[in-house]
């Protein structure tokens, strides 16, 4: 998201004084986060999927998971991939095309999140070695962007990925 | 279904209205001899006039309609300003710096800068550019306190009311000041928090019911009521 | 299209399809209006496993300026497939038959959008299937048409679509995914429904002179069926009683 839209000066300046006081212009605490809803299963043809609102903003997480060719220097492990997109329908400044550096950031710490935390076990994606194996794909969609990013988009690609069913119903 | 105003229906894009020989006005077309309505709102058919009067959609500029803007930038020697509208609002240089003057980009910056808020009036909208606006006259210019919000531009006319009865209404009973665009963008200032949030109250219950029957009486009701 | 072997059983003995319609029956259809909160215009449709969000922005400011049109807006339509929406991922790149569609659609939607009254400007149409079930350039041009309404686009008509096409040797209304894959036609129809006119049209497989009359007027009636849903929901936002921001 490079430009988002000008904040008129009295907005600012609200937000500035009720922040000196300690005060949000949504009336919520400095350590109170928006309301969180998580609906799962919101496409299921989708091995996994899951729906994050995190106050206004929207991402909806699809996982798939086929079969793969390694990595080339990684026969013995599975794939996994993260990918987010804004949608251009998500925010006027939105724009259609290849995703920016911002998103490309957003897709990649989201995908650490998961990947470090080994809640996947690549390891045991293997169906032959060298040759084959699984691939788990989780693509983030952001279709109504009000901020904090990369919060909405791992609450729904977590959300998706362990609710994931695999073709022996996993 | 709410209960209307007398003589309103409810209309739809594409939907028939009349095939009478009338004066066309706002959000309606003629389809050989069908009168149609081209947004969602209410169609208002007079002795010698139809129209519809939309429920949503963006300002279309008229001459002389005033209105609120907040500056996106600076380009040339003019400001150009969101005015809720599809075109941006431009304002001359010389418009506040005097015929003939050639103001620097500083000059101007430091008059009127990205995300001041102004009053202006429409000076000028011919189809081929930007409209003109225009903040020379006295109660025009910046807006320096209170909180910019925006309802549909079609429901303007109901918050004002006949000759301003409605906003005069709210603006004693909460001490508010508020400013109204026809374009839909209101700035309403209060030096006491209760009225801000009752003024905004009035103003959103406008938005939602602007065109029902009693809603004078409602609103009415809602600021006499000493809570919040 | 092209009649694959299946399994499936498209027609019994009955008239019965494979998903348990009548051929003349549509799957289920509902649509929500105004369903984000950043898009000027919004809709959201479920018509039978498809499942597609509709937004639209504009009029609004064409970037580059030589692209916008000095006597009238432009419209512009982006018809997008998500990586999950299908059963083999797809890449998230356009491919070519989304360019297509995208092209179709926005010329079945040219003719009902007012857009000579917003010279210089565009409307921009996106719409985003999340899940694919057969026939998503219907329902999107469904939501679309919807969108625009939400967004205050003014529009001398709606714009209604469904498809209808021929399997097991029937003419069959609203084609889902398996009837796609293994029937003998596919028809795609748009229409503006007070108009009388098509503005979609395409065809995929065989059909005979008098088999594509039938066609047409079999997906005539889908169409009509779901401009009362289209309507239903813009009312129901609208003009309903219920307290609904």
């Amino acid at each position: 998201m490079t430009n988002l839209s000008i904040i008129d000066k009295l907005k600012r300046s609200k937000i500035l004084d009720l922040l000196q006081e300690g005060k949000r212009i949504d009336d919520r605490a400095l350590d109170e986060p928006r309301p969180l809803v998580i609906d799962t299963g919101v496409i299921p043809h989708a091995n996994g999927s899951a729906r994050a609102r995190l106050g206004d903003t929207e991402v909806v997480s699809g996982i798939k998971v086929q079969p793969d060719k390694p990595f080339p220097d990684m026969g013995d492990k599975g794939i996994f991939i993260c990918t987010a997109e804004i949608l251009p329908l998500a925010h006027p400044s939105a724009e259609t095309g290849p995703p920016q550096p911002n998103v490309i950031e957003i897709a990649r710490v989201v995908d650490r999140g998961i990947r470090e935390s080994g809640m996947i076990d690549l390891s045991q994606m293997v169906l032959q070695k060298d040759k084959s194996v699984i691939g788990v794909f989780a693509d983030n969609v952001v279709t109504d962007h009000d901020g904090n990013l990369f919060d909405a988009c791992s609450y729904a690609a977590v959300a998706a990925i362990i609710t994931s069913k695999f073709q022996n119903g996993k | 279904m709410k209960k209307l105003e007398s003589k309103k229906r409810y209309v739809l894009p594409g939907d028939f209205i009349t095939t009478a020989p009338l004066r066309l006005q706002d959000n309606v077309v003629l389809e050989g001899k069908r009168i149609i309505s081209t947004t969602i709102g209410l169609s208002d058919v007079s002795a010698d006039s139809v129209r519809v009067i939309s429920l949503n959609g963006i300002y279309m500029p008229k001459i002389d309609d005033l209105v609120i803007g907040t500056i996106q930038s600076i380009f040339g020697n003019s400001w150009f300003a969101d005015i809720n509208s599809c075109y941006q609002g431009m304002l001359l240089g010389q418009d506040v710096f005097g015929r003939g003057s050639y103001p620097t980009t500083s000059e101007m910056k430091e008059r009127l800068d990205k995300g001041d808020i102004i009053f202006a009036r429409i000076a000028n909208s011919d189809r081929q550019r930007e409209p003109l606006i225009s903040i020379a006259d006295k109660n025009l210019g910046k807006i320096d306190s209170g909180e910019l919000i925006k309802i549909p531009p079609t429901k303007i006319p109901r918050l004002i009311g006949k000759h301003g009865s409605m906003i005069q209404t709210i603006e004693a009973s909460t001490n508010a000041t508020i400013t109204v665009g026809q374009n839909g963008f209101i700035v309403v200032s209060c030096d006491e928090t209760n009225g801000l949030l009752k003024a905004l109250a009035a103003i959103r219950m406008i938005d939602e019911q602007a065109h029902l029957v009693d809603l004078t009486d409602k609103v009415k009701k809602m600021l006499e009521f000493n809570g919040v | 299209m092209g009649g694959r072997e299946t399994d499936v059983v498209l027609l019994d003995e009955n008239g019965i399809r494979s998903d348990g319609r009548k051929v003349n029956e549509t799957r289920k259809v509902t649509i929500k209006v105004g369903v984000l909160k950043n898009a000027d215009g919004s809709a959201y449709i479920e018509f039978g496993g498809n499942k597609i969000l509709a937004g639209v922005f504009g009029p609004r400011d064409v970037h580059p300026k030589h692209m916008s049109n000095p006597d009238t807006g432009i419209l512009r339509v982006r018809y997008h497939m998500e990586p999950f929406s299908v059963s083999e991922r797809k890449n998230p790149a356009p491919s070519r038959r989304e360019i297509e569609i995208s092209k179709v659609l926005k010329e079945a939607l040219e003719p009902a959008v007012i857009l000579e009254k917003f010279p210089r400007t565009a409307i921009d149409v996106y719409l985003e299937v999340l899940q694919a079930d057969g026939g998503t350039r219907c329902a999107a041009l469904d939501a679309a048409s919807v969108a625009l309404a939400d967004a205050g686009i003014p529009m001398r008509d709606m714009v209604c679509s469904c498809a209808a096409g021929k399997a097991a040797d029937a003419l069959i209304l609203d084609v889902n995914n398996e009837e796609d894959q293994a029937g003998q036609a596919d028809m795609p129809i748009g229409y503006m429904p007070n108009f009388g006119k098509i503005t979609l049209l395409q065809l995929d497989g065989v059909l005979t002179t008098d088999e594509f009359k039938k066609c047409i007027e079999l997906g005539l009636e889908g169409c009509k069926q779901v401009y009362e849903i289209q309507k239903n929901a813009l009312r129901e936002k609208y003009f309903s009683s219920g307290d609904n921001n």
